[in-house]
């Protein structure tokens, strides 16, 4: 395995840690799927379902990280962690270079200030019986800052979002699927968050509209200095939004890296095949192959060694038996394969051995 | 306004024929007319492709043709032909008949459309009920096969099992399986990827494609994603707020789009965007409420090409080359246009 | 409590959730003819409740012992009873103990089954284990007969009967309750408000009660005329409120000692009762029926 000269980037890394917005190291969520007296009674060795596993990255300020997975990789529990919807079972996630969920509680209030999410269903994360000026207010509510004009608020972040101002006085089922991704918008950015977690923002809209959404998540993202993080099965559109992509299956990162790199050279058997099963809007390119056989097992009977190998087609015995570390091509771009694809391996190497 | 000119496979080689069809429906803010003056044909043996976004009205149009539209919707216009038959004024019973039989659906939500409290066994043994000569063991081996087919492993076994037993690409290819299973002359599969994974839809796509070859029957393939369309169909059809913008033949829709919606959506497809950018294109404004149809071209308020008399006429349908269809007055003067 | 219950609860909770549902129920609840008369019946009752000291002719505990047993007459519409107390004043007075018991006996058990409902499905497993054991405990015990332990306990009075009412309704409200706020807990608006930092009690008050309130009150309404009727029949064993109020029950009770001397005691006394169950019958089932199709076979 090609092994680049880390020190060079490591430095880089190290001089911008203070630009580190979120780092999170070794994170792990589970999900009881039997009650602890159930689980004595009945000698259930395992009662957890693990959700994510051993997941560690950093983000930077101003970045946009893309989760991609499918499902059942665990992104969304992910994205649910890190913003305290879900208890962590191992690991620690730092923001700003303090434990949000370790300290007191003023700890946790201070970083739902910082941090905010957007949901995946436009109308139904969005409280049925309030209005559009309720909604996005709600935050100062929630945070007891009523010093706050709430009329003024409500007009400023419907103009941030691009809402006319009268739609102050509907409510969700008044609005149309792209009009409620807005409200969702100005609701997370109410506070002037420093990072949101957006969670599949271009669900439910058409190819014709999601650019409105994304183009508009760019624009705050230079005007209020945001960092993102998008979770997303959604390959096409994070090749053109995400500076960096991160490749779960089963809990775990199995790529992580560049966008750009990933896509032009990717280096694992399943960011492979997740590329080549995007179907290209051109009959002239069809595929005669298909890319990834069988389906994503259960997370309750997880395979042993690389959980990947029951569809890779490139499955050894190693594979089978052992599961892959991290490893690192350059400091930005990670795996876990015992087998990388070597072509785009050296297309890596030669790319950072370039820059550095 | 010209006649309209007829989609150019006109012939009996044409499995399902929609000419003129206009479905209205009745709700409580008024008349929503969610198809004007449809015209679709699949010819035997070829996939055709039904593209729009909400409010296009495609899962309209197959739910007209399937005849299992709600209560509050009339058919105000139009013809249905199935096999040379008139669908519109055949009897319920005979209607009956040809579901399952002749024409059959999978639709989007493999959750929803599987009966959860029957084996699926028991639901592949139901729709053989037609044939009364056949022994249960029999249809049983026919279910089986298809499963086998279809790509389930181990299927006898599978046979006793419940829907909710399955993954979700399981389960949508159950759904396929159940619906050749009578080998009909027209599948109309209504967004069957939608609700999958990446890789499970390309699954599906190379098995619609293997099962194509095999049964030599039609397909009508519904989606609002590019892509997909492009990798199966030999014809587009393109809905725009219930109106067919553009038809034809699907190297030429790709590669020589006419009408400014066609181009607009490929336009804005993530996917067909090779430099990688952040201002994505799309389409300003909305979808048209369709209580108020705008005058002239549907299309018109949302179009970057429109002159004076898209808003005021609406546009008749232009060849714009062999089997290639665009109803747009731009396109007026000729298939140079 | 059934399963289909709960699943017709989840069903009407979600769309009961849009603003503009109550006043299209009013609106549709102008073409249902007996939904209509169960109105008018319900408002009669309300109304007679609120003006009775005003309405009644007369004192309805004035004994006049000269006038006993006077049947039906311009003077005293509904006649007198074995006391000489006028009857029908008797009736719009014990439309007030009517009202006032099954109202707010039930809007107590409301309360309480809102707290305990609410805790049982917002908040920890173990709580909610528990607090289901006791709810089905005591939704198991058979009502009549918990009344009369009761009474034969604590004696009769305003203050047992109304909390043997509480205690029989309370688990049946909080268990719908505890369904709802099940189904409306995963709901993506309100992991919306939690990732927030909004607190329990803001997410429970401000966006999960008002969401499931308005399916659980027409319930309870519904459950007016049994209380009423339960009333009466406690009253009518000697169980129920002592005299000299002037209940429904107790006017039955005198009715039947003295019904071969003034037979028309009884009937006064059984009409108000017929009519507001009926009232309220007719009511919640149009209601309910405007809510939900389902919801009419189960509940």
């Amino acid at each position: 395995m090609a092994e680049v000269s880390l020190a060079p980037s490591q430095q880089l890394l190290a001089a911008n840690s203070d630009n580190t917005l979120l780092e999170v190291n070794h994170l792990h969520v589970r999900y009881p799927l039997v009650g602890r007296i159930r689980a004595k009674l009945f000698g259930i060795p395992n009662r957890f379902l693990d959700a994510v596993l051993d997941i560690s990255f950093m983000l930077r300020r101003g970045r946009t990280l893309a989760l991609v997975g499918e499902s059942g990789s665990g992104k969304s529990t992910l994205g649910r962690a890190i913003i305290g919807l879900v208890p962590i079972a191992g690991g620690s996630i730092r923001f700003e270079g303090a434990e949000p969920f370790r300290t007191a509680k003023g700890g946790t209030k201070a970083y739902h200030r910082d941090v905010a999410m957007m949901f995946q269903d436009p109308i139904s994360s969005l409280s049925p019986r309030r209005t559009v000026r309720s909604l996005v207010t709600e935050p100062f509510v929630v945070h007891a800052l009523s010093d706050r004009d709430r009329d003024a608020e409500a007009k400023r972040l419907l103009a941030l979002v691009g809402l006319p101002l009268d739609f102050a006085g509907r409510y969700p089922h008044q609005l149309s699927g792209g009009q409620a991704r807005r409200v969702g918008v100005a609701r997370a950015i109410a506070l002037s968050p420093k990072l949101i977690i957006a969670d599949e923002p271009t669900a439910g809209l058409d190819v014709s509209v999601q650019g409105e959404i994304l183009n508009l998540m760019n624009r705050l993202q230079r005007e209020l200095g945001l960092t993102y993080l998008i979770i997303t099965h959604n390959l096409a559109v994070v090749r053109h939004v995400s500076d960096e992509t991160a490749i779960m299956y089963m809990g775990r990162f199995v790529e992580h890296g560049p966008t750009s790199e990933i896509f032009a050279h990717p280096v694992h058997p399943y960011t492979a095949g997740l590329i080549a099963a995007q179907p290209h809007p051109d009959p002239a390119k069809r595929r005669t192959q298909v890319a990834l056989l069988g389906e994503v097992p259960s997370m309750a009977r997880r395979p042993e060694g690389c959980e990947f190998h029951t569809r890779c087609p490139g499955a050894k015995d190693l594979c089978r038996q052992v599961r892959p570390e991290t490893q690192a091509i350059s400091a930005q771009h990670l795996h876990r394969c015992h087998f990388p694809l070597m072509e785009n391996l050296e297309a890596c190497a030669d790319a950072s051995r370039r820059v550095v | 306004m010209a006649a309209a000119v007829q989609p150019v496979l006109e012939t009996t080689a044409n499995v399902l024929e929609v000419r003129d069809l206009s479905v209205q429906f009745r709700t409580p803010k008024g008349p929503v007319m969610a198809l004007r003056k449809v015209s679709v044909a699949v010819p035997r043996g070829s996939i055709v492709g039904l593209v729009g976004e909400s409010g296009s009205g495609k899962s309209t149009l197959a739910l007209a043709v399937m005849r299992l539209m709600p209560a509050n919707a009339t058919i105000t216009e139009g013809s249905l032909r199935f096999a040379g038959r008139e669908l519109l004024t055949l009897p319920a019973l005979e209607m009956q008949r040809l579901r399952g039989d002749r024409l059959s659906m999978v639709f989007q939500d493999p959750m929803t459309s599987l009966n959860p409290v029957r084996s699926v066994g028991m639901q592949m043994v139901d729709i053989q009920y037609r044939d009364r000569q056949m022994s249960q063991a029999d249809k049983r081996r026919r279910a089986a096969d298809m499963l086998r087919r279809v790509g389930i492993p181990d299927s006898e076994h599978q046979l006793d099992r419940h829907p909710h037993q399955f993954s979700g690409g399981m389960r949508q290819r159950i759904a396929i399986a159940m619906g050749i299973l009578e080998k009909p002359e027209l599948l109309i599969a209504d967004e069957p990827t939608t609700a999958l994974d990446v890789t499970l839809e390309a699954q599906i796509v190379q098995l619609l494609r293997d099962l194509r070859r095999e049964l030599n029957g039609s397909i009508l393939f519904i989606s609002h994603n590019l892509g997909i369309i492009a990798e199966l169909c030999d014809y587009v059809v393109v809905l725009y707020a219930g109106e067919v913008v553009e038809q034809g033949p699907i190297e030429d829709i790709f590669h020589s789009p006419r009408h400014p919606y066609t181009r607009a959506l490929l336009e804005c497809d993530p996917a067909r965007i090779e430099e990688v950018c952040r201002e994505l294109p799309t389409i300003s404004g909305d979808v048209p409420n369709l209580l108020r149809i705008p005058s002239g071209c549907v299309f018109a308020p949302r179009c970057p090409q429109a002159v004076d008399v898209c808003r005021q006429e609406r546009p008749a349908d232009h060849e714009a080359g062999a089997g290639h269809i665009a109803r747009c007055h731009l396109l007026r003067g000729g298939a140079n246009g | 409590m059934s399963a289909q219950t709960s699943e017709a609860i989840v069903a009407i909770t979600a769309e009961a959730a849009t603003p503009g549902f109550a006043a299209g129920l009013l609106r549709r609840l102008r073409s249902d003819p007996l939904g209509l008369l169960g109105l008018s019946l319900v408002l009669l009752v309300v109304f007679c409740a609120l003006t009775a000291p005003w309405i009644e002719p007369y004192n309805p505990f004035k004994i006049r012992v000269l006038e006993r047993f006077s049947p039906p007459s311009l003077v005293h519409v509904f006649g007198t009873d074995n006391l000489g107390r006028d009857v029908f004043s008797r009736v719009i007075a014990g439309s007030q103990i009517a009202l006032g018991v099954g109202v707010s006996s039930i809007a107590i058990a409301l309360v309480l089954g809102l707290i305990l409902g609410l805790c049982a499905g917002y908040g920890p497993r173990w709580l909610d284990n528990f607090l289901l054991l006791i709810f089905d405990s005591l939704y198991s015990f058979p009502t009549v007969m918990l009344g009369l332990t009761v009474v034969t306990l604590f004696g009769p009075s305003l203050e047992t009967l109304m909390s043997v009412v509480i205690t029989i309704q309370t688990p049946g409200y909080a268990r719908l309750i505890r369904t709802a706020t099940l189904a409306t807990k995963h709901s993506e608006y309100i992991l919306a408000i939690r990732s927030l930092g909004s607190s329990p009690w803001r997410v429970l008050l401000i966006h999960i009660l008002p969401n499931i309130i308005g399916p659980i009150l027409i319930i309870a309404s519904m459950d007016i005329p049994s209380v009423i009727t339960l009333e009466a029949g406690l009253t009518y064993l000697g169980m129920g409120i002592p005299p000299p109020a002037a209940s429904w029950g107790r006017i039955l009770q005198d009715g039947f000692d003295s019904i071969r001397d003034a037979p028309w005691i009884v009937i006064a006394g059984g009409i108000p009762l017929i009519l507001t169950t009926l009232g309220f019958t007719f009511l919640g089932e149009a209601l309910r029926d405007l809510l939900d199709p389902k919801l009419r076979r189960v509940v």
